[in-house]
């Protein structure tokens, strides 16, 4: 009676799983359909766009959004560019990144990266694991860089990955819109720069977001040095040059909030050779960057403010 | 231990193969083992203040029993009952406490010479202290017969599906089934429990998860949103907190089941209610039926004039709000509550409505809801100055409809697994329970809907997601 009924639930189980792997092994497929085709947006949309149709720049612009939406490679008089950036993006996701460009033999010689002197503070003393990774899911397996990072987020995590279909968990979404909008307009990624559209509402907003520093102790997160270190030394092994910059913030920065992170970036900058202007610590040079109009919030600028913030940058890097 | 990690999956099915393979009198051992094994999988050392009350209110309920006189008994109720609420006020009323008297200091001029205490709260201490409050309660009123057996009275206490956040069980519904512990294999049970942990693996895991992203990101910002930014990011909060609590009491009912224990329901789609009376009589039942049974009656319920049980309310729910956490945005909470609670009282509000139109159910949902929601405000927001700065923003009229999104993909990953959740929850689980729709459905209904659940757990769940937040009461 016992026996009969284990074997009842172990073949229901049994059933039920099979079923399971038969259903995602087929949306893996439709799914991996769709966002191959995608040429447009944060999944996957911008990386294909830059593996299949972009012609290799002489300087790849790689960090979040506030390099995304604020660095406009046309800018550049003497170099082409493309800014391959990611809004929300860490330093693990850009490492995960230039492997996989190089692995496609698809990374020019010379990038310029955003630091963000955030990533670096925190408030836990606790080991911080990056996140940011998991943007690029869908090269789990394929490659090495990627795949270590998304298994270091849990025990278990090479486990959930036998499912072909988790590759694409959280973005389902976002893939059939992307993949609708490459219909659309498959250029539209363009040069991977997108301006944030001038609205009445952007001083207003720059004034509502201003940022409130936290009350409670900071720590320098060595994790993230982890990641940085590991990404300038990729680059030295395959002849990449790395030039580094921080965009400017709206409201006054405060250094105390920065200093083990500020103090740290300086030295391995310098001990590394590489150029790096942070503009958080450095104003630019044109006073507009300071008026709240030119920003939609106040550590984004819009496309007026993007305009002249890239034309300072192409002229302090020389590009 | 997470209901929501691979970790709890593979101790689930070790703990489930090992007590049917056990014979049923050795099985209050492995459970026992187990729940321990689950609570120090938190932190070791606070099994010791567990077993510490398991011993005191062992002892206290057979003495009780035993005790020729009625003072006796209520000298030992009253051993169980502080032993019980001074560890509870200890570990989570001391501070807060001890900040009042420190504000009181200031401004008095003095300084204050008691040490703030630096130490984590020992996790689902105010359920297992309610748990065992009734317990010593129930055998003080001669409801039940104490429990000689430590063993299996530990167990009652610890019994790991729902040790650290309910439902919170009584001695005279889970008692006797752990007594018995002779269930057998059943093909149904297994079934119907499976079914609902993975409901409330749904519901955690994509629901909830996903509206924290959303949440977190707006009351972070407190009063620097607009208008409708604030009151979506609270109407977001309450189907969060909702499915995250909710959540974790289908997986609890759920493992139970599967071993062939019952739970009591502890939440029944309570954003159906259409009054705030209702909406207690479907959240957190557990909790609000305790309070009902232990405090509103022993205030003298409704049963001493209008203006006694509008008091009885207040006093009922204020204390529920402190059961909730030691700040005054809970008491503000609980009083919030109160004040609906007494006021429908006053205005004679029914619980049961005559049958109305659609629209009119509809309306009166949403003014409930909406009426929860500004309760949820002082639940959600950190600090009383982070309410008042979501409720301003809520009521600045200034550019209120610019509704900010954050990240387009979280929202409207977090929009369509919420309108799924609200499909879900009005079309098979409104008017049936896991067991009835098991045992109604047709089998291909039964198993497409779960393939179906798995589907969307494995797409859209948030693998790295919060811990449940009831753990941290």
């Amino acid at each position: 009676m016992v026996m009969a009924t284990v074997k009842k639930i172990l073949l229901v189980i049994a059933a039920f799983l099979l079923g399971t792997l038969i259903l995602d092994r087929v949306l893996n497929l439709v799914l991996e359909s769709f966002y191959e085709q995608c040429l447009v947006g944060q999944t996957g949309g911008k990386i294909n766009y830059y593996l299949k149709k972009a012609k290799q720049p002489d300087v790849l612009i790689m960090g979040d959004s506030r390099a995304y939406y604020m660095l406009n490679p046309d800018s550049f008089k003497g170099k082409s560019g493309f800014n391959i950036s990611h809004a929300g993006m860490d330093q693990c996701f850009q490492n995960g990144l230039m492997s996989i460009l190089i692995h496609q033999k698809k990374m020019p010689a010379h990038v310029l990266l955003h630091i963000e002197p955030d990533f670096f503070m925190t408030s836990s003393q606790d080991k911080i694991i990056s996140k940011g990774i998991q943007q690029l899911k869908f090269y789990y397996g394929t490659d090495p860089v990627v795949t270590e990072f998304l298994d270091e987020l849990g025990p278990f995590e090479s486990l959930k990955y036998q499912f072909k279909s988790y590759r694409f968990n959280g973005r389902v979404i976002n893939t059939a819109l992307n993949y609708f909008s490459t219909k659309v307009n498959p250029e539209a990624t363009g040069n991977g720069f997108i301006p944030r559209p001038v609205t009445k509402l952007d001083s207003l907003h720059t004034e509502f977001t201003a940022r409130n520093y936290p009350d409670g102790p900071m720590y320098f997160n060595t994790s993230a040095t982890r990641y940085l270190l590991q990404f300038i030394r990729i680059a030295k092994e395959n002849n990449i040059q790395v030039e580094c910059f921080t965009s400017p913030v709206y409201y006054k920065r405060n250094i105390d909030f920065y200093k083990p992170a500020c103090e740290y970036l300086d030295s391995l900058f310098s001990a590394n050779q590489i150029k790096y202007i942070d503009y958080g610590r450095t104003n630019t040079s044109d006073a507009r960057i300071r008026d709240p109009h030119f920003w939609e919030d106040s550590e984004h600028l819009n496309g007026a403010g993007a305009a002249i913030f890239s034309r300072q940058v192409a002229s302090d890097f020389g590009y | 231990m997470l209901f929501n990690s691979i970790v709890f999956l593979i101790f689930f099915i070790t703990v489930t193969i090992g007590y049917y393979a056990l014979a049923p009198r050795f099985r209050w051992i492995l459970l026992l083992v187990a729940s321990s094994y689950f609570y120090m999988y938190f932190y070791p050392p606070y099994l010791l203040i567990l077993l510490f009350l398991i011993l005191v209110d062992y002892f206290a309920a057979i003495v009780i029993d035993n005790a020729g006189t009625e003072k006796k008994k209520k000298i030992w109720l009253t051993i169980s009952l502080i032993a019980n609420i001074g560890i509870l006020a200890f570990f989570k009323y001391y501070n807060f406490l001890n900040e009042n008297v420190e504000e009181l200091c200031i401004s008095l001029g003095w300084s204050n010479p008691i040490p703030a205490l630096t130490i984590l709260l020992p996790i689902g201490l105010s359920f297992h202290t309610f748990q065992s409050m009734s317990y010593t309660i129930e055998v003080y009123r001669g409801n039940i017969k104490p429990e000689r057996h430590l063993g299996i009275y530990a167990l009652f206490v610890m019994f790991y599906p729902q040790l650290v956040a309910g439902p919170i069980e009584r001695g005279t519904t889970l008692l006797p089934q752990l007594k018995k512990n002779d269930n057998k294999l059943e093909y149904d049970n297994v079934m119907i429990g499976l079914s609902q942990m993975l409901y409330g693996l749904f519901k955690k895991v994509v629901v909830a998860d996903s509206l924290a992203m959303y949440v977190n990101s707006i009351y972070s910002y407190g009063n620097f949103n607009t208008g409708f930014t604030a009151l979506f990011a609270t109407w977001m909060f309450a189907f969060q907190i909702y499915c995250d609590f909710s959540g974790y009491s289908d997986i609890a009912i759920g493992a139970g089941r599967v071993m062939g224990y019952r739970m009591m329901t502890n939440f029944s789609i309570p954003y159906f209610s259409k009054s705030v009376t209702e909406f207690w009589r479907r959240w957190h039942i557990s909790l609000s039926t305790w309070l009902r049974d232990y405090l509103y009656f022993s205030l003298g319920g409704n049963r001493k004039g209008k203006w006694r049980t509008y008091l009885n309310n207040m006093l009922t729910m204020l204390l529920g709000g402190l059961w909730h956490g030691a700040s005054w945005n809970f008491v503000i909470w609980g009083g919030l509550n109160g004040v609906y609670l007494a006021g429908e009282k006053m205005f004679n509000v029914k619980v049961k409505k005559p049958i109305l139109p659609f629209w009119k159910k509809a309306g009166y949902a949403f003014l409930t809801f909406n009426l929860i929601c500004l309760t949820w405000v002082f639940f959600r927001a950190h600090t009383f100055e982070g309410a008042v700065g979501i409720l301003s923003s809520i009521f600045n009229p200034v550019d209120w409809l610019n509704l900010r999104i954050q990240d387009t993909s979280i929202f409207f990953n977090m929009i369509s697994m919420l309108a799924l959740l609200l499909v879900f929850d009005y079309f098979i689980f409104r008017k049936k329970n896991a067991e009835t729709f098991y045992r109604t459905s047709s089998r291909l209904q039964f198993s497409s809907f779960h393939l179906l659940l798995l589907i969307i757990i494995l797409l859209f769940g948030v693998s790295e997601g919060d811990q449940f937040i009831y753990f941290q009461f």
